[in-house]
């Protein structure tokens, strides 16, 4: 006869008493579980819709509107090309990338378009659309971060693409599709503008934005086509999520405060305000649960102590010594802990599977590794819970053992 | 072998102190049979408790061949009695949620045993004429099973000292007379062992009958 096989023993004949402390528990790792399984995945929708958009923060001069940006009239509105320097120098966490730009606007053949001066490798790691459609880069991880899928190997002609549009010379130009149609210019075309001759190297995909009826080229040629230096119309930001709801824009603010800071992801700074509001949430009911379930156990455990004195004193006639008892209190928190646990992490992610798409409007899988930490917390709470009482179990008189029924 | 040496006990009530055993003074040798008797309310059971290292007494000493039990901690007395007591009581105190067999198991795991197989515990159980009842809870039991079960359950560590307090109290006069015939053969096996009774038949079977009141012996 094992301690492990009375404790059973013992759960099963009191299972009132243990149902519903097992309810407390479990409902509480259960809400735990689920709110924290949707801010995770819809954390993750945040990240995706952030990466999508690509920019989502904008730095523009202190005049400039965000109808200037898209329609890019900046006319006189500058901000200095030392802005990106002092950013790139800053201690601001949270800036995934930086595209400054400076826009020209150009006449085609009597048709009114935009040339828009990048520095390529920057505008291509904001414009997740960009690289996706051209199937040259992996979908992107986190807060806008593209990487490599690996193990793949690119074509040659992909690999090409992806070299000549990183080195994007003086003399070359990326076309917006909606541009590229009405003017008919395909890849490898030429096209001269303000007197130059570009090379147009790629037709971009369709991204439903500005871009597409925009000609790019790098950002110094544009300048020098523009007769200025060191300025610019505005510098993309692409800001983690988290962090522009850690306070990103106002740090920006304060770095550069003759600069306009605007987000332009007004739709996904409300997503990534509930993920705030959700984890804060969690954070107070995981102290609740704490309370409420440790104080769940703690009161099943000393009734249970009550209920058992006489027990407790057989035990100890028995033979049973001090540790035995205490051992045997533990246990019993220990099976009320795990079983608690399990059937929380449970609950929770079917509750996470259900209401995810309702509350959220996202999908919601079962996280496995919060099982763990939902094993972690009941137990330690079941174990903390019940330390008292089965100290107080261990100092059991063992005359009442004497006393008759 | 067992001795309390001058034992006081007292318990606070809200009315004032109560003396429960006073100045008790009792040797009791290896093999003996001694019936305790007296009134409810005498300090029998305090003092089988004390003598059983369950109470500790407000004065005095409990020796066990010579070292003073209430010395020990706590732990090493549990250990003293696992080995060298089993308790029989009035009431059975069997745990309810545990069968015959596990019972009586409980009581050999208790004693420090790892091995704890039917072969330790079913030709106790058949001696106990309980064997075919070994899957049953206690209350499946009538009380002169039940306090076979006790029996066996303080006999299966094969105690040096038996310490039984009215163990026939709640049986009719055959069981009770069946489980003293049990109590009886443990003492014709070299047990030592204490019943407290208020069955003069009972008392007759112990070579010593010691009569208390008022928490004083009175009569030896």
């Amino acid at each position: 006869m094992k301690i492990r096989q009375i404790v059973i023993k013992e759960l099963f004949q009191r299972r009132n008493q243990l149902i519903s402390s097992l309810i407390a528990v479990s409902l509480g790792i259960a809400v735990m579980v689920a709110i924290q399984s949707i801010t995770y995945y819809s954390e993750k929708a945040v990240a995706g819709e952030l990466d999508a958009l690509g920019a989502n923060v904008l730095i523009l001069a202190k005049d400039a509107t965000v109808q200037d940006y898209y329609s890019a009239d900046f006319q006189q509105s500058e901000i200095p090309e030392d802005y990106v320097t002092i950013l790139a120098e800053s201690d601001i966490q949270g800036i995934d990338n930086m595209s400054p730009k400076f826009s020209l606007p150009i006449d085609l053949n009597g048709r009114q378009a935009t040339l828009t001066g990048i520095l390529p490798k920057n505008e291509f790691k904001s414009k997740y659309i960009w690289q996706g459609a051209l199937g040259i880069f992996s979908q992107p991880e986190g807060c806008g971060t593209p990487v490599n899928i690996p193990g793949v190997t690119y074509a040659a002609e992909t690999t090409v693409r992806r070299q000549v549009i990183e080195d994007l010379s003086p003399l070359e130009m990326l076309a917006g599709a909606d541009i590229a149609k009405i003017l008919g210019i395909a890849e490898n075309d030429s096209l001269v503008v303000l007197g130059k001759k570009f090379i147009i190297i790629a037709v971009l995909p369709l991204t439903g934005t500005v871009d597409d009826g925009r000609l790019f080229a790098h950002l110094h040629t544009v300048q020098e086509l523009a007769g200025k230096s060191d300025v610019l119309h505005s510098i993309e930001i692409v800001g983690c999520c988290s962090a522009i709801s850690g306070g990103l824009i106002q740090k920006i603010n304060k770095l550069l405060p003759d600069a306009k800071v605007v987000t332009i992801t007004q739709i996904v700074q409300t997503q990534i305000k509930t993920n705030t509001v959700m984890k804060r949430i969690s954070i107070i009911l995981l102290i609740v649960i704490l309370l409420v379930g440790g104080a769940s156990i703690a009161n099943y455990m000393f009734s249970n102590v009550q209920e058992r004195q006489r027990e407790i004193g057989i035990y100890l006639a028995l033979g049973a010594n001090q540790y035995w008892i205490i051992r045997m209190f533990l246990m019993k928190a220990l099976i009320i802990g795990i079983s608690g646990g399990i059937i929380g992490y449970l609950l929770g992610s079917v509750l996470a599977i259900i209401l995810g798409p309702q509350i959220a409007g996202i999908n919601v899988l079962p996280l496995p590794w919060y099982a763990v930490y939902s094993l972690l917390i009941s137990v330690i709470i079941a174990l903390i819970a019940s330390a008292i009482p089965a100290l107080k179990a261990a100092k059991v008189d063992p005359s009442i053992i004497m006393k008759e029924i | 072998m067992l001795q309390a040496e001058y034992i006081t006990k007292t318990f606070k009530r809200k009315h004032g102190e109560v003396i429960a055993l006073d100045q008790v003074s009792l040797k009791i040798e290896k093999g003996e049979f001694i019936a305790i008797t007296g009134p409810s309310g005498s300090g029998k059971s305090t003092l089988l408790l004390a003598l059983g290292g369950m109470s500790s007494p407000s004065k005095g000493a409990v020796l066990f061949e010579k070292n003073s039990v209430y010395n020990w901690d706590v732990n090493k007395r549990a250990k003293w009695r696992a080995s060298q007591i089993g308790f029989v009581f009035q009431s059975f105190n069997l745990i309810p949620y545990l069968t015959v067999y596990e019972n009586v198991g409980a009581g050999l795991a208790l004693a420090g045993e790892k091995n704890i197989s039917d072969a330790l515990i079913i030709p106790l159980l058949e001696q106990m004429k309980i064997a075919d009842r070994k899957d049953h809870l206690p209350s499946e039991l009538s009380v002169g099973q039940q306090q076979r079960v006790a029996l066996a359950r303080a006999l299966i560590k094969n105690p040096n000292i038996i310490f039984a307090d009215e163990p026939t109290g709640n049986l009719d006069p055959e069981t009770g007379k069946e489980i003293m015939q049990i109590i009886t053969k443990q003492h014709q096996e070299g047990r030592t062992v204490v019943v407290i009774t208020h069955d003069p038949q009972v008392a007759h079977a112990a070579g010593r009958i010691i009569r208390i009141a008022e928490g004083r012996i009175v009569e030896y």
